[in-house]
C-alpha cells in the first residue's frame, strides 16, 4: 500500500471516530485491500469512503475480536467495486450509498458522519430495524450490509472471528452454540 | 500415429472410466481430449485462502457477461476465481438455439471434463427406470434391466467412493457405501415427520462421491478423506472427491498402457466400408489447427452427449450419409435433461440451540415416490428432491442488527432453514434434438451445434406438483415461513444432465446402440457417455454413465481379446 493511500484510509478512520482503533495500530495498519492503488480509494469518492468506513465500524466493530476496520473492509469494498463490479452495479452502488446516507443523516441529527459515535449508532440502529421490517423494506441497504459481512468473513481476521477454518477436517452437524 | 488397441474420445466422467477399465484389461489405449491437461499439483487453486483471491474469489461481472454468459446462467453457483478454468468460455464456443428453443449448454473442455465440476450426487437408477418406457410407451424399451447393471454399480461405487447409507428402498437401490455425512437435527426431524405422515416417502442422506473412509485402493491413488471444505468445484488437492483427474486417469496411467493427448479436437471418425468397422479418428490440434489421424481396433466415444452426437453427425460416409451409426435417424434426437423450478424454503425453531462445524459437501435427498409408492398422480414418471439445512444466522444471510450483537449473532439461538428443490424426469422426445448448424462454424471450421429443445407439459406439471408436495411436507413437519415461488421451470440443459442422443434399444431401426452401448451398425464403436440413455429417470445420472461404461469396456475387451470385434 502506498503512503498516500494508507494516509487516506487512516484519515477516513479517524474522521468517523475510530481513534481508539488507530491508537492501538502498529506502524503498519491491518488493512488489506485486495489491490494496491496509487493513492486514495480506487472507486469511492472521499465522502463515500468515509460513509462506508463509518458503516463498517458500526456494523462490525472491534470487540474482543478484530472489527471490519481491522480487516480492511472499506478498502476491500472499494477494490471490489473497482475491479469486480460492472458499470451498472457501480452506479447502483453509488445511488444506494447516497440514498442510505440521506436516511442515516435524517436519523442522526442531520449528519451521520460528523455525529458522535453513539448518535450515529442509534441512528443506524433505527435505520437497520426499518430496513429489515420486511424482506424488501430496504433491499439495497440489506445488500450493502451483507457485502460488508461477506468481505469481513472472507478476510483473514474475520475468518478467525467466525472460526471459519479453511480446512475444517470434519463435519459436525450439531454443535451447541453455548460451546462457541 | 497408430496401433492402439482402443481410442477413447474424451477424458471426462465416462471417458476416464473407459480408459481405466480398458487399460486395466491390458489394452493399449489412446485418450484424445480436446482441452488442456489438468495436473492437480499445478492447476488446482483450492488451497488459496479466500482473502488471497482477487475480488474475494468473485469473477468480475463484465468478464462473466462477455465470456461466460451461459455457464453463469446455469452453473453460476459453482463458478468462482478458482473453478473458472474448468468452464468453457461461451465467447469461444458458440452454439445456436433454433426458433423458440432454449438450451443452456454447460461444458468443461480439459482433462476430466465436467467430472472436475460435478456436485457428486451419485444415485443408482432403480428397476422401474428401465421398465417404464415399455410400460407407458414414451421412448423405446431399454434393452437392459436393473439386474444387468447392478453388479457394475457395485464395482464402480467401490472404486469411486460414495458416502451414503443403505435404506432398503426398491426404487433407489442400496449400494457400496462409505459412512455418510451425518444429517443435521433439522433434517432428522424432517425425516421422522415424513416417515410418520407420508408413508412411502423417505428423507435420506445425499449419496455423494466424497471419501469418508478411503479404501487401500483409493489411498494408493493418493486420495485422502474429505476435509469438509465444500470447495469441490475447484478441484481438490486432497483428491477426496471423485473425478477423472483425481481417480480414473491416474489409475489408467499407472498401468503403463495409457497415452493421453490433449488439445486434440476430434472432428470425425472414419468408417471402413469393406471391414464394416470404424478404423480411425481425425483430429484438429486446438492450438496449431494441424490435423492428424489415429487408428485403433476399438473406439469408445465419450465426448459427452452433445459432443458425441456432433462427432457422429460430422462423420459422414457413403455407408452413413446422415452420420456414423445413424441409420435409425436417432442420432442427436431424444435429448433429455432434468427439470427443476424455484426452490422451497422453510424455518424451524426446534434446534435453535445448535449450529454446525465444517462445510458438508452434500445434504439430503428425497427419492422419487410419485407413481411408485403413491398412485393417481397427474403426471407420468416422477421426481426426487435435493436439499440441505443451515441456521439462519449463518454468515452471509441477510438479517437485522448492528454492532456487537450482530457480530456475535452466530452464537445466538436462531431457527434453521431448510431448502428443497425437485429434480424431475424429462421424457424422451425425438423432436428435442441437436443437429449440425447448416452454415455456422466454430473457429476450427466445425459446424456449431443447433438445439431444438423445449420442456413439455409433463415436466411443467411435475414441477407444479413437486412444489405442492414440498409445501405439504414442510407444513406437516412444523416448518414456518415457508417460501415457495411459483411458475418458473428451468430450460433444457440447466441441470447439466443432458443425455439420450444415441439411445440404446432393442430395435436397430429405432435406436443407435444395443444393450452393451455398442453401435447396432458398427460393432467396434461404443458410446458410453450419457448418449446411450433411453430415458432420463430423475436421479443424477453420472454414476449410471460410469456403470454402463465399465460394463461396456469389459464386454468390448472380452470380444477384442476373443478376436470377435
Ligand atoms: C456444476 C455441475 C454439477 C453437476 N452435478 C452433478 C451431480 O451432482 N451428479 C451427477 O450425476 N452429475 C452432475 N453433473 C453432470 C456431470 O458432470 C456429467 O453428467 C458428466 O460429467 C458427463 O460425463 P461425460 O463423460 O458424458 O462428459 P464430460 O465429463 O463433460 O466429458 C466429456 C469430455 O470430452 C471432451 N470432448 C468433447 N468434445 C470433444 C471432441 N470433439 N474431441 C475430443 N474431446 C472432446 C471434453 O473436453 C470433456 O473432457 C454436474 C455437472 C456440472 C457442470
Amino acid at each position: 500500500m502506498t503512503a498516500d493511500r494508507r494516509q487516506f484510509i487512516f484519515g477516513a478512520i479517524s474522521l468517523v471516530g475510530g481513534n481508539a482503533l488507530l491508537a492501538s495500530c502498529k506502524s503498519e495498519p491491518n488493512i488489506k485491500p485486495t489491490n494496491i492503488a496509487n493513492s486514495g480509494p480506487l472507486f469511492y469518492s472521499a465522502a463515500d469512503f468515509v460513509l462506508v468506513t463509518r458503516l463498517c465500524d458500526l456494523i462490525l466493530p472491534r470487540t474482543e475480536t478484530p472489527g471490519a476496520l481491522d480487516a480492511g473492509v472499506p478498502a476491500i469494498l472499494d477494490s471490489l467495486m473497482d475491479q469486480w463490479a460492472n458499470s451498472e452495479t457501480q452506479s447502483n452502488h453509488r445511488r444506494d450509498l447516497a440514498d442510505i446516507k440521506t436516511g442515516l443523516d435524517a436519523n442522526s441529527g442531520g449528519n451521520f458522519i460528523d455525529a458522535e459515535y453513539s448518535v450515529a449508532e442509534a441512528g443506524l440502529n433505527v435505520f437497520d430495524t426499518a430496513a429489515f421490517s420486511d424482506e424488501h423494506a430496504h433491499f439495497a441497504y440489506q445488500g450493502l450490509k451483507q457485502l460488508i459481512e461477506v468481505a469481513y468473513a472472507a478476510s483473514e481476521a474475520g475468518s478467525e472471528t467466525y472460526h471459519r477454518n479453511p480446512v475444517p477436517g470434519y463435519w459436525d452437524p450439531a454443535v451447541p452454540i453455548d460451546t462457541l | 500415429m497408430s496401433n492402439f488397441d482402443a481410442i477413447v474420445i474424451g477424458s471426462g466422467m465416462s471417458g476416464g472410466y473407459a480408459a481405466k477399465e480398458l487399460t486395466e484389461r491390458g489394452l493399449k489405449v489412446l485418450v484424445l481430449e480436446r482441452g488442456k491437461n489438468v495436473v492437480p499439483a499445478e492447476d488446482y487453486n483450492d488451497t488459496v485462502p479466500i482473502w488471497e483471491r482477487p475480488n474475494l474469489g468473485r469473477i468480475p461481472q463484465d468478464e462473466l457477461e462477455e465470456h461466460y454468459a451461459v455457464q453463469n446462467k446455469a452453473a453460476g453457483w459453482a463458478m468462482n476465481w478458482a473453478s473458472k478454468q474448468f468452464f468453457v468460455k461461451d465467447s469461444e464456443h458458440p452454439y445456436e438455439e433454433a426458433d423458440d428453443s432454449k438450451f443452456q449448454w454447460v461444458r468443461g473442455y480439459h482433462s476430466g471434463g465436467r467430472s472436475v465440476l460435478w456436485s457428486r450426487v451419485a444415485l443408482r437408477l432403480g428397476p422401474q427406470d428401465f421398465e417404464e418406457n415399455k410400460k407407458d410407451g414414451h421412448g423405446v424399451d431399454w434393452p437392459v434391466r436393473y439386474k444387468d447393471i447392478a453388479p457394475w454399480y457395485d464395482k464402480v461405487e467401490k472404486f469411486v467412493g460414495i458416502a451414503g447409507q443403505n435404506e432398503g428402498l426398491p426404487q433407489l437401490p442400496d449400494g457400496v457405501f462409505q459412512p455418510p455425512f451425518a444429517l443435521t437435527d433439522t433434517e432428522k426431524h424432517l425425516r421422522e415427520s415424513v416417515k410418520a405422515n407420508f408413508p412411502g416417502r423417505t428423507v435420506i442422506h445425499t449419496r455423494t462421491a466424497n471419501l469418508t473412509q478411503p479404501t487401500e485402493e483409493q489411498m494408493s491413488l493418493g486420495r485422502a478423506p474429505c476435509q469438509a471444505r465444500n470447495q469441490c468445484h475447484e478441484g481438490c488437492s486432497f483428491k477426496a472427491y471423485f473425478s477423472s483427474v483425481n481417480a480414473t486417469l491416474p489409475a489408467a496411467q499407472r498401468t503403463g498402457n495409457l497415452t493421453l493427448i490433449n488439445n486434440a479436437i476430434v472432428h470425425s471418425i472414419e468408417y471402413n466400408a469393406a471391414k464394416k468397422r470404424v478404423s480411425a479418428v481425425h483430429v484438429i490440434d486446438k492450438i496449431t489447427k494441424n490435423t492428424s489421424r489415429y487408428t485403433a481396433k476399438l473406439i469408445f466415444l465419450n465426448a459427452s452427449t452433445v459432443g458425441s452426437a456432433m462427432i457422429l453427425l460430422q462423420s459422414k460416409s457413403e455407408s452413413f450419409p446422415s452420420g456414423l451409426a445413424n441409420r435409425s435417424d436417432q442420432v442427436g434426437r431424444n435429448l433429455m435433461d432434468h427439470v427443476t423450478g424455484a426452490g422451497i424454503t422453510g424455518r424451524l425453531n426446534k434446534f435453535a440451540h445448535l449450529t454446525s462445524y465444517g462445510r458438508r459437501p452434500c445434504g439430503i435427498y428425497i427419492p422419487r415416490y410419485g407413481n411408485i409408492t403413491e398412485d393417481g398422480k397427474p403426471y407420468i414418471r416422477g421426481f426426487g428432491y435435493q436439499g440441505w439445512s443451515s441456521p439462519v444466522n449463518t454468515l452471509n444471510k441477510r438479517r437485522p442488527g448492528i454492532g456487537r450483537e450482530f457480530k456475535e449473532s452466530y452464537k445466538h439461538p436462531a431457527p434453521w432453514e431448510i431448502n428443497l428443490y425437485a429434480f424431475g424426469e424429462v421424457l424422451p422426445n425425438p423432436d428435442n434434438r441437436v443437429e449440425l448448424h447448416p452454415t455456422k462454424k466454430d473457429k476450427w471450421g466445425l459446424p456449431v451445434a443447433q438445439f431444438h429443445t423445449t420442456m413439455g407439459e409433463n415436466e411443467r406439471i411435475i414441477i407444479e406438483e413437486a412444489r405442492k408436495d414440498a409445501i405439504a411436507m414442510l407444513e406437516e413437519a412444523g416448518f414456518t415461513d415457508i417460501k415457495a415461488p411459483k411458475g418458473h421451470i428451468t430450460a433444457m440443459g440447466n441441470r447439466v444432465h443432458e443425455m439420450g442422443t444415441a439411445r440404446m434399444g432393442r430395435d436397430r431401426n429405432t435406436s443407435v446402440l444395443n444393450g452393451w452401448c455398442q453401435a447396432h451398425d458398427v460393432p467396434n464403436l461404443f458410446i458410453t457417455d450419457g448418449s446411450f440413455m433411453a430415458s432420463s429417470a430423475c436421479q443424477n445420472p453420472s454414476l449410471t454413465y460410469m456403470a454402463f461404461t465399465a460394463r461396456a469396456a469389459n464386454y468390448a475387451a472380452d470380444k477384442l481379446q476373443a478376436g470377435a470385434l
